[in-house]
């Protein structure tokens, strides 16, 4: 083949030129530590890498739910707990005053103390997470649970539940309506009370009261462990969802970025590459026929 | 018997041919570095010979030769590679405007990463989550106000740029036009100069490089049929149409027609990226539908139907997609709520209720675009993987046509090149000739002064 000279000085600067933007391109790579910068780097990867960052991102929230599922739960739990010990007092109490030793005098004592006891479970079942009502249902704006007119104790919230989403098509309550968790027991130890008044009938007790304390005691159980196993569940979904996680920035990790030893590698062979087309691009017009004529 | 003076002009057209070949080597190493400069190359040729006129031929044997002639000073070109190198010309600038057009597009759309439409259609379904878990919370139903505002606000500004990329793409290909214009109407004269060079029996070898250089970049520009004509000038048409006929030019006024070349290639990405901002449209009325119509169903925390979430102009969603005013200005007028309490007047709402913006947020999962079988997300990722596939087929057609013009543009080089060495060769050889030409001028001086002053002066 012939060769003039433009072609040889076109050629060595267009090897020049390819080499080094080889060379950039890698660089680039190395500098962001990112081997997808743009989709056409690798359009199927792109399409994978933004599922899973719309996956991971679902993830997230739903760990977010979880986690604070897992909160409200845990504060109506202990909530709950408080309110059974006070059920427990309630009911010492009426165990103390359905004896026919007691006066009419330290009944009535005794009533005060489940005056006492009615005012804290009202605190309890009126208990405020942040700024809501815990027990409420979705009413979580106004105390659920407050006086009537006629000195009695009336639930104004619903019956709704909160569900929580924590995976697709996987929603968890969150909350229990306090007619769910409280039922008929401020009834109960209203009566208590009036059993215990001087002109009651504390004959009641034994026959009525001890067995609807027993009732109620045994509902707050029963809440108490559905609450835990949903609380349970969560856990369990929350170690999922970790798993998960752990799967999706290994998988981003392996889509998205560059492998530095093997970038580092590629790097250096290019670097020698590019040195040697520059080395022989020096080179290449050292001698012509004219260095050899008079 | 010729004259005795013939071996005096018989030098002196050595000496001028020598003369004329020196100066052709010269001209070739004065444009060693010039692009599109096809060597050129002298052709010697024997003058008519002189036949002596006899009765008896046996006598004087044969022709006298006369010495020699130029007959002609032609380019050294391979005419078939022009054709070849410059359909990869115009595949090549279709392929360069296309990389470059869709790689900006690419850009635009800053995926995979946190700043991406993806991420934000995530923010946005995260934020409804929020509000559902607290739908009584003031704050947090302005968090997703402000966090569908940004979501708007992104799908804008993509839908934007996209935009004015394919206005961009008009400028450029108008001035690309112009560019072309110009080239038809500067082909056309050198048409008429070449003719008029090559009525009078010369070589326009200069003229036709000029013209050469004038149609590769007008086959970078655009993709035209050449036809070459016996008298030198070269009919021009692109898409069916003579722009270059004799020596007139016909104006291109639009880029329909030009498949390939610069303008071809743009034109080609204008398109593309006009198809992905259509789909964005087709993404953003979707999404302003569903969730205006899933928030019209709920109530706001004052118990009162919800109105629409985004406004925007129907028919360009994607550009003017923004959060109801009404909105931005009370929170509290957002519909999270799936029930209400009772219907009043006034209505009691259910402030904790956030059924309705869990049902919102629920909408990313549901599969409502492209007839049913894809979720927002996935319809965007389609998008997305579509202009970078396409961007990616044009960055490899690019490299695969680079490789093939550059062998093309070698081969050209190879025979219409300079090369020093080969010139100063002949510039060797020629001043050689001369030289030998002119010692021949001056022996037939000396035979001559022989005749005239040596014969009979005594």
């Amino acid at each position: 083949m012939r060769i003039s000279n433009l072609m040889l000085s076109q050629k060595s600067a267009d090897r020049v030129s390819s080499q080094l933007s080889r060379l950039a391109d890698l660089q680039d790579q190395l500098g962001t530590g990112k081997r997808l910068r743009r989709p056409s780097d690798d359009p199927a990867a792109t399409a994978q890498a933004m599922e899973v960052r719309r996956a991971a991102a679902n993830m997230e929230q739903y760990n977010k739910n979880a986690e604070e599922a897992k909160n409200m739960l845990s504060f109506s739990d202990s909530t709950l707990g408080q309110a059974y010990s006070i059920l427990a007092q309630a009911k010492q109490t009426a165990l103390a005053g359905a004896t026919d030793t007691q006066s009419a005098e330290s009944r009535q004592a005794l009533a005060d103390q489940v005056s006492a006891q009615i005012d804290s479970l009202e605190r309890l079942a009126n208990t405020r997470m942040r700024d809501k009502y815990l027990f409420a249902g979705q009413q979580v704006s106004r105390q659920p649970f407050a006086e009537d007119g006629a000195g009695n104790i009336v639930y104004q919230g619903d019956t709704r539940l909160t569900m929580v989403e924590v995976g697709q098509n996987d929603a968890v309550a969150a909350n229990v309506p306090g007619s769910k968790a409280f039922g008929q027991v401020f009834e109960t130890l209203q009566k208590l009370r009036d059993n215990l008044t001087i002109g009651g009938n504390p004959a009641e007790i034994d026959t009525d009261r001890l067995k609807e304390l027993q009732a109620d005691m045994d509902r707050i159980v029963q809440v108490r462990a559905r609450l835990g196993e949903r609380a349970a569940y969560l856990e369990r979904t929350q170690d999922k969802i970790m798993r998960f996680q752990e799967e999706f920035s290994s998988w981003t990790d392996n889509l998205e970025n560059v492998e530095i030893a093997k970038a580092v590698v590629d790097l250096k062979a290019q670097e020698n590459a590019y040195q040697a087309v520059v080395a022989g691009t020096a080179r290449l017009f050292q001698p012509s026929l004219l260095d050899f004529l008079r | 018997m010729p004259s005795a003076f013939s071996g005096i002009e018989m030098g002196r057209r050595a000496l001028s041919a020598h003369q004329q070949a020196i100066d052709v080597t010269g001209h070739n190493i004065a444009n060693i570095n010039t692009p599109g400069y096809s060597r050129q190359e002298i052709v010697f040729a024997t003058t008519d010979p002189y036949t002596n006129p006899s009765v008896r031929m046996d006598l004087t044997k044969g022709q006298f030769g006369t010495g020699v002639m130029v007959q002609a000073i032609r380019r050294v070109r391979a005419g078939y590679l022009d054709g070849r190198a410059r359909d990869s010309m115009s595949r090549y600038g279709a392929q360069t405007q296309k990389s470059d057009w869709l790689s900006q597009a690419e850009n635009a759309f800053r995926e995979p990463g946190d700043s991406g439409l993806n991420a934000a259609l995530s923010r946005f379904a995260s934020a409804w989550q929020n509000v559902s878990k607290d739908a009584q919370n003031g704050g947090t139903r302005a968090v997703l106000i402000e966090q569908a505002q940004s979501f708007a606000n992104d799908i804008n500004s993509l839908a934007n740029r996209l935009d004015r990329m394919a206005q961009d793409a008009d400028s450029l290909i108008a001035g690309k036009l112009q560019e072309a214009n110009d080239l038809t109407g500067r082909i056309a004269s050198l048409n008429g100069e070449i003719k008029k060079v090559m009525a009078i029996g010369q070589e326009p070898n200069d003229l036709r490089d000029n013209r050469d250089r004038l149609l590769d970049r007008l086959a970078e520009l655009t993709d035209f049929v050449q036809t070459d004509r016996a008298d030198g000038m070269v009919t021009v048409s692109i898409g069916g149409t003579n722009v270059v006929l004799d020596d007139r030019n016909t104006v291109l006024i639009a880029s329909s027609g030009i498949a390939s070349g610069e303008i071809g290639g743009i034109g080609e990405a204008k398109a593309s990226i006009q198809a992905r901002r259509a789909e964005i449209g087709t993404l953003a009325a979707r999404i302003v539908q569903d969730v205006n119509t899933q928030h019209r169903a709920g109530f706001d925390l004052d118990g009162n139907a919800g109105g629409d979430f985004f406004t925007a102009v129907p028919g360009n969603e994607a550009a003017t997609m923004a959060v109801s005013a009404d909105l931005t200005a009370d929170p509290r007028k957002l519909a999270a709520a799936e029930t209400i309490a009772s219907a009043g007047p006034p209505p009691l709402p259910v402030p904790g209720d956030g059924d309705n913006a869990l049902k919102i947020a629920r909408l990313q999962e549901q599969k409502g675009m492209n007839g049913g079988t894809q979720t927002y997300g996935e319809y965007y990722t389609q998008t997305v993987s579509r202009l970078g596939a396409e961007s990616r087929t044009a960055l490899d057609g690019l490299d695969g046509e680079k490789a093939y013009l550059d062998a093309l543009s070698q081969q050209r080089e190879s025979v219409s090149g300079v090369s020093l060495d080969e010139e100063t060769l002949n510039l060797i050889r020629f001043q050689r000739g001369y030289e030998a030409a002119a010692r021949l001028v001056s022996t037939m001086d000396e035979m001559l002064d022989t005749i005239i002053n040596g014969l009979g002066t005594r």
